[in-house]
């Protein structure tokens, strides 16, 4: 069964949304960052629905985008964000960060569900791909600054991929890169890559 | 030329000295008459220059000063006043990114040391002027900051509230099951306080100041105790409880005190795990004294707590502990903060009104 965190501080709206789709999916729930962190660390979760405005900032979108950051920097599952947070600027920077999508309340619920519908199946095809060997890498580059830019960027959103898929052991990246483990920390070095812990 | 008659001439000298200095005593001191009236005359009007500036003509009249002529203009708001007597006029005038001034005055005479009299006069006005133009932007600006803080926290809520009734609305009609129907009630039944407390919230935030007629106030007996139980459950601290006691009060003031500065041991439990925090409820005569401690980082800005507006946090509204503050003053109660030599503590004071 797919399952879903809902990070969602209000509790009313947290536990209806969780009635929505919980004959569907298997659901858990977060009400703050460390709760959505130990819900991450402890179960294996295919899409987060994350508001932006958690506690103790609910009037910014800052710790929503610091649980993005954390959710795409350490696991594969898509985001979907329902948020109150309506300026461009917010959106922008989720969808850069790598958010799947980016939901504004109020929205309806068959919005809400055709989201996770999407999500799922792009998560789905996406495992079918890599099962096949073949990993979707997503890049951000300004095109006017020539094929250097796109092909460090490239590098660097492939390793990072596969070191995250091998909880970060260099030996076993190296090797499903094909590269010397010496070439591996070269590049680490040159993307300024280093290892994240939980908060 | 013998000295003795010199003298007459000193005499004379000395008589034309001393009238002068009388002369210039009596212009200057008519002159800081004319400017403490002004001051006056500013303040009464509540430094408001559509009110001030038509005024001053009568004030300047008396120091022999003819007319007066402004374009003042900031914010959109324009103060104008042509030159309507000839004669030699002195002006001052300032361009700034936000506001213009420009000011004269037409003096009756301008000889000699009137001139400088009528300078001074001049300066001060304009010294009053852009003080009160300037006053004025800074409380506009204020007031559309303090604005877009309050819609942006009713917004909050209310597109929380939107979003809740569409599932609740799609829910309710996808109640299959008996499973279903108990689960939704379920639901419904553990997130009934919250509501209940965004409801107070909101309900107290658009009341700020406004007196409750104490006739019709709803008052019911309520229970501290479980109360604080609830709400330390709802934001999940590590807490302890100690004591009880009851007042007779409006539910919704009590619980929005409690639930702001609950939120502020919450807010900082998030970034400090290790935090415990203890509620001490005593009664003392007719007041029920309620100490809020925690282990936790000390308090900023002990001073400003209270301030409305005024948040140490990114975002925050800094109006939490304000509103409280004003909710148990109106009850007749106090908040204050208690020195601590580590962590934080609050002590809350409210009649328990037994006897109504």
């Amino acid at each position: 069964m797919v399952s879903i965190l809902l990070i969602e501080d209000d509790i009313a709206l947290r536990k209806q949304i969780r009635f929505f789709l919980e004959n569907t999916f298997s659901i858990f729930e977060a009400g703050n960052k460390k709760e959505a962190f130990d819900a991450l660390k402890t179960n294996k979760i295919d899409i987060v629905i994350l508001d932006l405005g958690l506690p103790p900032n609910e009037s910014t979108p800052d710790e929503g985008l610091r649980v993005l950051d954390h959710i795409l920097g350490k696991y594969a599952c898509k985001v979907l964000i329902l948020t109150g947070q309506k300026t461009e600027g917010i959106a922008l920077e989720a969808i850069k960060a790598g958010a799947f999508d980016y939901i504004l309340k109020p929205a309806s619920t068959k919005k809400i569900l055709y989201a996770v519908e999407r999500a799922m199946l792009f998560k789905e095809t996406e495992e079918q791909l890599e099962r096949q060997g073949i990993k979707k890498i997503s890049l951000d580059v300004e095109m006017g600054k020539g094929l250097q830019t796109l092909r460090d960027e490239a590098d660097k959103n492939i390793i990072l991929r596969i070191l995250r898929d091998t909880n970060f052991n260099v030996y076993q990246s190296a090797k499903i890169l094909g590269v010397k483990r010496e070439s591996l920390y070269y590049f680490l070095k040159k993307f300024g890559v280093k290892r994240t812990y939980d908060d | 030329m013998t000295i003795e008659s010199i003298y007459p001439f000193f005499i004379f000298a000395g008589l034309v000295i001393i009238g002068v200095l009388i002369y210039i005593r009596y212009l200057t001191r008519k002159a800081i008459r004319s400017v403490l009236e002004l001051f006056d005359l500013n303040t009464q009007l509540d430094y408001d220059l559509h009110r001030f500036l038509p005024e001053v003509i009568r004030v300047l009249k008396k120091i022999n000063i003819d007319d007066l002529f402004y374009d003042v203009l900031y914010l959109n708001t324009a103060l104008i006043n042509e030159k309507t007597i000839h004669g030699n006029a002195l002006e001052k005038d300032i361009q700034r990114v936000d506001y213009r001034i420009k000011i004269g005055i037409v003096p009756r005479h301008s000889r000699g040391e009137q001139y400088y009299l009528n300078m001074i006069v001049l300066e001060i006005l304009f010294f009053l002027v852009e003080m009160d133009v300037l006053l004025r932007i800074k409380v506009i600006h204020e007031a559309f900051y303090k604005f877009s803080k309050l819609q942006t926290f009713i917004l909050h809520d209310a597109k929380n509230l939107a979003q809740f009734i569409e599932f609740l609305s799609y829910n309710v009609r996808h109640l299959e099951t008996s499973e279903r129907q108990e689960r939704f009630i379920s639901y419904l039944k553990e997130t009934l306080p919250a509501q209940s407390r965004r409801g107070a919230a909101i309900i107290n935030f658009l009341e700020m100041e406004k007196e409750t007629d104490i006739e019709t106030a709803h008052k019911i007996t309520i229970d501290i105790k479980a109360l604080l139980e609830n709400l330390a459950n709802h934001y999940r601290l590590n807490c302890t409880v100690t004591g009880e006691g009851s007042i007779v009060a409006e539910e919704y003031k009590v619980l929005s005190i409690f639930d702001n500065v609950l939120k502020n041991v919450y807010d900082k439990s998030l970034s400090e795990p290790d935090l415990t925090c203890h509620l001490d409820i005593a009664a003392t005569g007719d007041s029920l004294r309620i100490e809020i401690s925690d282990t936790g980082s000390p308090i900023k800005d002990n001073a400003r707590l209270f301030e409305p507006f005024y948040s140490t946090k990114r975002g925050g509204l800094g109006i939490g502990l304000f509103q409280a503050k004003n909710i148990a003053d109106a009850m007749k109660g106090n908040i204050r903060v208690l020195p601590q030599a580590t962590g934080a503590a609050f002590e809350i004071t409210l009649p328990t009104h037994k006897e109504e």
